[in-house]
C-alpha cells in the first residue's frame, strides 16, 4: 500500500517539472488541438471507485453519514497500517451522533481542512462538482497513500470524460504539511462515519 | 505618469519564482503574420463597435450592449406569448465543467465557449453545424490554481475577432470567420496563482482584461492590449503606490468626498508590503459609457480572509473604478467594503442606466454588492445617491453612512481580531448576496432584475502564511441556507431557501417583488421590450417571467444546472433566447454536497433537498423560439396595430 503511495508520488512530483516546460504556446496559425500525451497524466482505473459522491450515491446526502457509522475499526487498521502506533487516530463523543466533541487533533484538522482543503473538497469533505468527496474516498485509502496524494498532488485524466481532475502538491505549505495528521484524522473521523457534517465542539480543556 | 509597458513587463518577469521562469520569459506573444489589412483604423471594433452594439439582432458583448444592462429592444416574445416558448436546438459542449457566460452572435454565426480547456465553437445559425472550432493547449496544472472551478464567462467581438481569455491567463485573439489565431498575449503567471476567469471588453482599439486569483495572493490589475497586436497598452493595478495603480493623487476623485483622493492613499491603508499580495483582483464584468468615455469595473477582496493579518482599509480592494479607457488612468473611485472581513468582493457588474432622482435625470451607475447593498452612483464623478439592502437577510451591518460611504458593521458580526473564534449567522455568506451572476434592466420597467443568494454562513478567521501558488485563504467558513424572511414574494416561499429573483428599483432602494428560488439564482439574467425577464436556475429551468409582476410565465428543464447568462438575438425574422447549462462554479461547490442547516443540529440537512437530486454535470447550450404559427399571429398583430395608428 505504501509503494503505491510512493509510486503517485513519483509521479506527482515528475510533474513539477513539465510544469514550467510543457506550457505550448502554439505560435502558428492554426487553431491549436490539445495534446496531452506527454503531460504525465496518471490514470488508473482503481482511482475511479467511489470516486465521485454523485456518481456512487443514489440515496440522499445525510445517509453517507449514518450507513458507515459502524466501521470504527478500520480506522485502527489503517493508522496501525500506516506505521502510526499510539492506537487512538482520533477521540470524537458524541450524543445521538449529534453535538460532538472532538479532540484537539481533529478540531485542529477540521480548521486545517476547512482553510486549504473545503474550496474544492467541500465544507463538509463531501466534495464538490470538480472534486471528490473524502468520506468517500477515505474508505479505500491508507495513510501513506493520503500522504503522498497531499504531499505530491494527484493529476488524473478520466478516461470515461476526456477531461483531467487535478489535485495540487502541498508539500511546499508548512500550514498543511504541519498538520497532516490532524487533517488525516480529522478526515477519518468524517470517513469512518464517526463524525458527522458540520463543525465539531472541542473536549473539555482542549483550548 | 506614463506607465510604461514594457518595463511592466519586464517586473513581472523578475518577480516570477524560479520554476516558472520559462513560462514568464514567454510573456509576449504576440506574432506578425503579415495580415494587417483587415485590421485598417477605420474597420476596427473601435467606432465601429458603439454603432454595432444598437443593433438588436446581434449579441455582441457579454451584456449586449456596452451599459450591461442586458436588455434587448427584441419584442416579438411578449409576455402574452411566452408561454408558447419551445426549444428550437441544443449544442453540448463535451466539457462537464461549470459553464458561466453566455454566446454571443454577429449575422449568421453564433459563438461559444466552455470552461477549461476554454475550446471555443462557431456554429452556423442556418445549418446550425460546426464552421470552425478553437481549443488551446494549456497545462491542467492550472485547473487547481482556480478557486471556485474552471469557469469562464465568455468571449468578446471586435475588429472583426474573436477574443479569449483562457484560465492560464493567455489572451487570443482569433480571426471571427475562420478561427485562426492572430495573437496571444499572457497576462500573468498561473505558478503564482495568476488566472482568468473573466470575460474581456473590446474598447476601440484596446481589449480590456482582468486577472483572477484572490485565493492566492494575487495583487489584481486591469490590463489593456492593443487590438491589433495583443501589446500591452497599459495596466493599472489595484493596489501599490499611485503610478502603478495609474491614480493622479490631484485628480482621480475620491467618490464619497467629491475630492482628489490625494497621495498613496493605497499604501497607507496596508501594513508594510503587503499590497504586494494585496488581492483587488478584476474577475468581473466591465462595462463602458462611450460619452463619458469611461469604463467601469471592480476590484475582488483582499489578500488573506483573515482580516486580523492585515490591519487597515486595504485600498483599493473592494472598489469601484472608472478609468479612461485609452490611458488607465483612473477619473473616480469608491470602495465599498474597507477592510473587507467576510470575501464581500467587489467586481459585480457595474450597470450604467440614466434614470430621475429627486425630479432630475442623471447618469447613473447601479451595481449590486457581493456585500448585500445595491449602490445607485453618479456615474459622472462617483457620488453616492443611494445605498440599500438588496435582501432583508444582510446583518453585517445596519446600514451604509452617506456621509462616509462606510457601512456600520455590526460588531457581533465583524471577524477582525477573532482568530480562531467561531463568528456566527452572519448574512450574506461569502458568496455575497449577489456573485458574478449579473443582473438586467429594463428601461420601459425602470426595474432592475437580479439573480440573488439567499445564504448565510460561519467563518471562522484562521492564521495563514503566504507562499506562491498555494491557496491563501485562512477562513473556514460553513454556508447555509438564510432565514425564511422575503420582500413582496410573488408565491409562497419555500423553506430553507437560498435563492430569490428581485425586481428592483435603484431610483429609491425598494424591492418591487420577489420571486422564492429554492437555490440561489447563479444565472445571468436578460430583459426584453416584450417585458419578458428570463433567467436560469441551479436546478436546470430555464424561467421567463412577467417584468411587471414577475408572474412566471415559462419554464423548460434544461439538461443541467444554468449558471450561465441568457443572451437573445435574431435571426431570419425570429427572436431566440439562448442559454448554456452545466452546473459547477462556487454554486457547484457549496451546493454539490449539500449545505447543513445548523438550526436542525449537526449534520441534518432539515428541510433542504440536496442539489444532485435534481441535476448533474454537463454543457449543453439550449436555444429556444416561438413556433413559426405563434411568430406569424405576433407580426400580423403588430402589423395591424401600425396599420390602425
Amino acid at each position: 500500500m505504501i509503494k503505491n503511495g510512493q509510486a503517485i508520488a513519483a509521479i506527482a512530483l515528475a510533474m513539477a517539472l513539465p510544469f514550467a516546460t510543457t506550457i505550448v504556446l502554439a505560435q502558428d496559425d492554426e487553431p491549436v488541438v490539445n495534446d496531452y500525451s506527454n503531460m504525465g497524466a496518471e490514470y488508473n482505473p482503481s482511482d475511479d471507485s467511489g470516486d465521485d459522491a454523485s456518481g456512487e450515491d443514489t440515496s440522499t446526502s445525510s445517509d453517507s453519514d449514518e450507513k458507515s457509522a459502524s466501521t470504527d475499526d478500520s480506522s485502527a487498521d489503517n493508522a496501525s497500517e500506516s506505521g502510526k502506533d499510539d492506537g487512538q487516530l482520533y477521540v470524537v463523543e458524541c450524543a445521538d451522533g449529534r453535538d460532538c466533541k472532538v479532540g484537539e487533533d481533529v478540531m485542529t484538522g477540521y480548521e486545517k481542512f476547512g482553510s486549504h482543503c473545503s474550496q474544492c473538497h467541500g465544507q463538509n469533505a463531501e466534495g464538490s462538482t470538480f472534486a471528490p468527496s473524502l468520506v468517500q474516498r477515505l474508505k479505500d485509502m491508507n495513510q501513506g497513500r493520503f500522504t503522498a496524494a497531499v504531499a505530491g498532488g494527484v493529476t488524473r485524466m478520466d478516461s470515461t470524460t476526456g477531461q483531467y481532475s487535478v489535485m495540487p502538491a502541498w508539500s511546499e505549505n508548512k500550514d498543511v504539511m504541519n498538520n497532516l495528521q490532524q487533517i488525516w484524522a480529522f478526515l477519518r473521523a468524517r470517513s469512518d462515519g464517526e463524525l458527522p457534517a458540520g463543525r465539531p465542539e472541542p473536549l473539555e480543556g482542549n483550548g | 505618469m506614463k506607465f510604461n509597458p514594457v518595463k511592466g513587463a519586464l517586473r513581472a518577469t523578475t518577480t516570477a519564482f524560479a520554476v516558472s521562469a520559462l513560462m514568464a520569459s514567454s510573456t509576449v506573444l504576440a506574432q506578425d503574420n503579415g495580415d494587417k489589412e483587415s485590421s485598417d483604423k477605420s474597420d476596427s471594433g473601435s467606432t465601429n463597435l458603439v454603432e454595432m452594439q444598437k443593433d438588436s439582432s446581434n449579441w455582441l458583448m457579454w451584456s449586449g450592449q456596452y451599459n450591461g444592462q442586458r436588455y434587448s429592444e427584441l419584442d416579438q416574445i411578449t409576455a402574452e406569448n411566452a408561454g408558447d416558448l419551445a426549444p428550437a436546438w441544443t449544442f453540448s459542449t463535451g466539457v462537464l465543467r461549470g459553464h458561466e457566460g453566455g454566446p454571443l452572435v454577429k449575422g449568421d454565426t453564433l459563438y461559444i465557449h466552455t470552461p477549461f480547456p476554454n475550446k471555443v465553437f462557431a456554429i452556423d445559425l442556418e445549418s446550425h453545424a460546426i464552421k470552425w472550432k478553437y481549443e488551446p493547449t494549456q497545462n491542467p496544472q492550472v485547473i487547481p490554481v482556480m478557486c471556485c472551478d474552471t469557469v469562464n464567462r465568455g468571449l468578446a467581438y471586435g475588429d472583426g475577432k474573436i477574443f479569449l481569455q483562457q484560465a492560464d491567463t493567455t489572451l487570443v485573439a482569433l480571426n471571427a470567420d475562420d478561427g485562426k489565431v492572430q495573437w496571444k498575449s499572457k497576462n500573468g503567471d498561473p505558478s503564482k496563482g495568476e488566472t482568468a476567469t473573466n470575460a474581456p471588453l473590446v474598447i476601440k482599439d484596446k481589449v480590456l482584461t482582468g486577472i483572477s486569483g484572490g485565493e492566492f495572493g494575487v495583487r489584481g490589475h486591469l490590463t489593456a492590449y492593443n487590438i491589433d497586436d495583443g501589446k500591452m497598452a497599459w495596466r493599472a493595478y489595484s493596489t501599490g503606490p499611485d503610478d502603478s495603480m495609474m491614480i493622479d493623487p490631484e485628480n482621480t476623485i475620491n467618490g464619497i468626498t467629491q475630492e482628489p483622493v490625494g497621495k498613496d492613499t493605497s499604501l497607507k491603508s496596508w501594513e508594510g508590503d503587503q499590497w504586494k499580495i494585496g488581492g483587488g483582483t478584476t474577475w468581473g464584468w466591465m462595462t463602458y459609457d462611450p460619452e463619458l468615455d469611461l469604463v467601469y469595473y471592480g476590484t475582488g477582496n483582499p489578500g488573506t480572509w483573515n482580516p486580523t493579518q492585515r490591519p487597515g482599509d486595504n485600498k483599493y480592494s473592494m472598489t469601484i473604478f472608472a478609468r479612461d479607457p485609452d490611458t488607465g488612468e483612473a477619473k473616480w473611485l469608491y470602495q465599498m467594503t474597507p477592510h473587507d472581513e467576510w470575501d464581500y468582493d467587489g467586481v459585480n457588474e457595474k450597470i450604467l442606466v440614466d434614470q430621475e432622482i429627486d425630479g432630475e435625470m442623471r447618469k447613473l451607475v447601479v451595481h449590486f454588492d457581493r456585500n448585500g447593498f445595491a449602490y445607485t452612483q453618479d456615474r459622472t464623478n462617483g457620488e453616492l445617491l443611494v445605498a440599500e439592502k438588496y435582501d432583508p437577510a444582510v446583518n453585517w451591518a445596519t446600514k451604509v453612512d452617506m456621509k462616509t460611504g462606510r457601512p456600520q458593521v455590526v460588531d457581533e458580526y465583524s471577524t477582525s481580531g477573532k482568530v480562531g473564534e467561531n463568528v456566527e449567522n452572519i448574512c450574506p455568506a461569502a458568496l455575497g448576496s449577489k456573485d458574478q451572476q449579473p443582473a438586467s434592466y429594463s428601461p420601459k420597467t425602470g426595474l432592475f432584475y437580479v439573480p440573488t443568494n439567499h445564504v448565510c454562513m460561519d467563518y471562522e478567521p484562521t492564521k495563514v502564511d503566504y507562499t506562491a501558488g498555494q491557496p491563501y485563504v485562512g477562513a473556514t467558513v460553513a454556508m447555509y441556507p438564510g432565514p425564511n424572511d422575503i420582500t413582496n414574494p410573488v408565491k409562497e416561499p419555500m423553506e430553507n431557501r437560498m435563492g430569490t429573483f428581485i425586481a428592483y428599483d435603484a431610483t429609491t432602494g425598494k424591492i418591487k417583488w420577489s420571486v422564492p428560488e429554492r437555490f440561489s439564482v447563479w444565472s445571468g439574467a436578460l430583459a426584453t421590450a416584450g417585458d419578458v425577464v428570463f433567467y436560469g436556475t441551479l436546478e436546470g429551468y430555464l424561467k421567463a417571467v412577467d417584468a411587471k409582476t414577475g408572474e412566471e410565465l415559462y419554464s423548460f428543464k434544461t439538461p443541467s444546472g444554468i449558471i450561465g447568462n441568457v443572451n437573445t438575438w435574431k435571426y431570419k425574422g425570429k427572436q431566440y433566447i439562448g442559454v448554456l447549462s452545466g452546473i459547477g462554479g462556487w454554486a457547484g461547490i457549496g451546493m454539490a454536497a449539500g449545505l447543513t442547516d445548523p438550526n436542525a443540529g449537526l449534520g441534518a440537512v432539515g428541510g433542504y433537498k440536496d442539489l444532485k437530486n435534481y441535476t448533474q454535470l454537463g454543457g449543453v447550450m439550449t436555444v429556444f423560439a416561438l413556433p413559426d404559427s405563434v411568430v406569424e399571429k405576433t407580426e400580423s398583430d403588430s402589423d395591424d396595430e401600425v396599420a390602425s395608428n
